[in-house]
């Protein structure tokens, strides 16, 4: 038995990591596959609707507005402005990872708030989109008005347009949401010296894959939503 | 700090906002494109377009901001290969939907619908 273990020794003998990281990095990566087949799962299914209905909103009509700019004609121009805050925090957020890795409480710090401030700032665009889609354009989960024009008059469009959009953009929302709470929770610990006494900070780059998680979603929501 | 369980040495603030300037560069020409040139390409080729562009701002938010570059190989592919099962969920509805779009609207062929159920309790019946 023993020639062979040191004929040929393979990290799947034990006593080191097969992948190259901690129990607990490896369980964020984890729960990050298993939540990206949930956004799959919304995504594809949203994706097979559309695809089979025989009429869909253009998203160059539906996401047109910008606040206080009333009825200008300004496609994607807000939802522009939400990937543009929602890259800077993901890039605020791996500037914190870098300077866990140097140890440098300060500096963790002074990135996790621009992170968190990112955060919020995301999550009021989003309430500003909801908003403006259920109180002026009147969409709903089981209906819309976002159909063919008929007549002159506006028709109803797919009963399902708004409750997908609602849904997933929700579900998105609520990760924003959680991820900001766990942002806050983490620059309290970061402030309280916590992983100075631990002498590691692998918990500020375990809480930015889950942040990074949430832009990535993003590039797909946008993709769906308002590309295609 | 316990670097020797970590290989994190790769990632510098110069890199990181490299990958910053190249996502919004792809962010802002989607967008560009979207308004003034999707309508003389067409649906098609700007849907095309548009995942590959995605597939790209994805690959540099995992693999440079997710550290997935400098990981080990295993970490790669515990993570990576599950998630090639939703190439062949997307495929599969999305011919399911496309099938499902033409046969809408169409009339059923005369006894079709009647035509598997009518063989079994033919046999139950004597």
């Amino acid at each position: 038995m023993s020639s062979v273990t040191t004929a040929k020794s393979s990290v799947w003998d034990g006593g080191q990591s097969p992948v190259g990281v901690r129990w607990g990095k490896l369980m964020m990566w984890y729960f990050l596959v298993s939540d990206a087949f949930t956004f799959s799962a919304l995504l594809i299914a949203y994706g097979t609707i559309r695809m089979m209905s025989p009429w869909w909103p253009d998203p160059q009509h539906v996401f047109k507005s910008f606040p206080f700019m009333g009825h200008a004609n300004l496609p994607l121009m807000f939802v522009s402005l939400m990937t543009f805050i929602l890259i800077m925090s993901s890039v605020t957020m791996v500037l914190a990872v870098y300077e866990g890795h140097q140890g440098n409480r300060k500096k963790v710090i002074m990135w996790m708030i621009p992170t968190i401030i990112g955060g919020f700032a995301f999550l009021s665009c989003q309430a500003w989109e909801w908003t403006h889609l259920i109180v002026d354009e009147h969409t709903r989960l089981t209906s819309n008005l976002f159909g063919p024009i008929f007549n002159g008059e506006e028709t109803h469009g797919p009963a399902q347009f708004g409750q997908l959009f609602f849904v997933i953009t929700g579900f998105h929302g609520f990760h924003v949401f959680s991820g900001v709470i766990i942002n806050i929770l983490l620059t309290i610990a970061v402030s309280k010296g916590v992983y100075d006494r631990k002498g590691d900070y692998e918990m500020v780059e375990k809480v930015g894959l889950y942040w990074h998680f949430v832009d990535l979603v993003w590039v797909f929501v946008f993709l769906c939503f308002y590309l295609f | 700090m316990s670097h020797d369980t970590h290989s994190h040495e790769g990632s510098t603030p110069k890199k990181i906002w490299k990958t910053f300037w190249i996502l919004l560069a792809i962010t802002i020409g989607e967008i560009a494109y979207a308004i003034w040139l999707s309508p003389v390409f067409g649906k098609t080729a700007s849907n095309l377009l548009y995942v590959i562009l995605s597939v790209a701002k994805a690959f540099f938010i995992i693999s440079e901001f997710m550290h997935m570059k400098y990981e080990v190989k295993n970490l790669i592919r515990t993570v990576g290969l599950p998630t090639l099962l939703l190439i062949w969920l997307i495929t599969a509805l999305a011919m399911e939907s496309k099938s499902w779009k033409e046969m809408m609207g169409k009339p059923m062929p005369k006894g079709a619908e009647t035509e598997h159920v009518a063989a079994a309790p033919a046999e139950a019946h004597h």
